[in-house]
């Protein structure tokens, strides 16, 4: 019972990278989904489940959200700096979670599932990133002051820059 | 669509019974799920609904509209001839149409 409350718990993290508008309308209803699936299926079937499902599904609604200009510029702006700040700490904890299963566990299914969503993660946190940056910055230079946005994608630096630098000094230590 | 011709459903009776239609071919999760409902919503081909007899008032449950009946009969029409066309040339012989008829 605890465990499937954590496991909710993260999937309500994880539903914050989509589109606001579209999580006021079927946030609820995609948690009650998602324990409808761990209740049936167990954790780690519904965990695979949502890594199938999140990057593509993920990208459709930002796009949909971008296209159908349901909200606003700055609205849209902070969402992407909401969805940065997200991305960017789930994947340092992901970072971690990897460490700690890899030391404990050892290597297994557990460990690349966590490194496979690590690699994702990073991946859309340097997406998100470059992308909000542009329309941050861009907003801000009109607006004369720093955007909501742009505080949320500086906030969010320390996380994304420690995972690429793992990344490369991990890379390069590897490499002698 | 087809997982709700049959009776109104909520978000993972949809999911289940597309999947159970599909021999499991078609896994869909809540984020998909979801996507296809909001854009079927704004089509409107579903509509909400309350449930059957309120049974439960946290879900949300949908039935497909005149719209989406029409829409799907239309489609499934247009399945049966491209089926039947490509039976009567002898097309794709390989895959044995006619197992697979209507």
């Amino acid at each position: 019972m605890k465990i499937d409350k954590i496991n909710s718990v993260i999937y309500k993290i994880v539903l914050k990278l989509y589109p606001a508008y579209y999580l006021e309308e079927y946030g609820e209803s995609m948690e009650q989904t998602f324990r409808d699936i761990l209740t049936d299926d167990g954790a780690p079937a519904a965990w695979i489940k949502i890594a199938r499902d999140l990057p593509g599904s993920l990208i459709k609604e930002h796009f949909d959200n971008l296209r159908s200009g349901v909200v606003g510029i700055t609205k849209r702006n902070n969402n992407i700096g909401l969805a940065v700040l997200v991305a960017g700490y789930l994947t340092l904890a992901l970072w971690l979670l990897a460490i700690f299963t890899g030391v404990e566990l050892g290597l297994g299914i557990v460990s690349y599932v966590i490194v496979a969503f690590f690699g994702f993660f990073l991946l859309l946190s340097g997406v998100l990133f470059v992308t909000s940056l542009v329309f941050n910055v861009k907003e801000s230079r009109v607006s004369h002051k720093l955007s909501k946005g742009l505080k949320l994608t500086l906030i969010s630096i320390p996380p994304i820059a420690f995972c690429y630098l793992a990344i490369v000094v991990k890379g390069l230590t590897e490499g002698h | 669509m087809l997982a709700l011709i049959e009776r109104e459903r909520h978000g993972y009776e949809i999911m289940k019974q597309a999947e159970y239609d599909s021999g499991g071919k078609i896994k869909m999760g809540p984020g998909t799920l979801y996507g296809n409902i909001k854009r079927m919503l704004a089509d409107r081909m579903i509509e909400e609904t309350n449930g059957p007899d309120n049974e439960d008032e946290r879900r949300k449950y949908y039935r497909l509209t005149g719209k989406g009946k029409n829409f799907l009969s239309m489609e499934l029409l247009r399945y049966d001839n491209a089926v039947k066309l490509a039976r009567r040339k002898n097309l794709f012989p390989e895959i044995k149409l006619q197992e697979f008829s209507l």
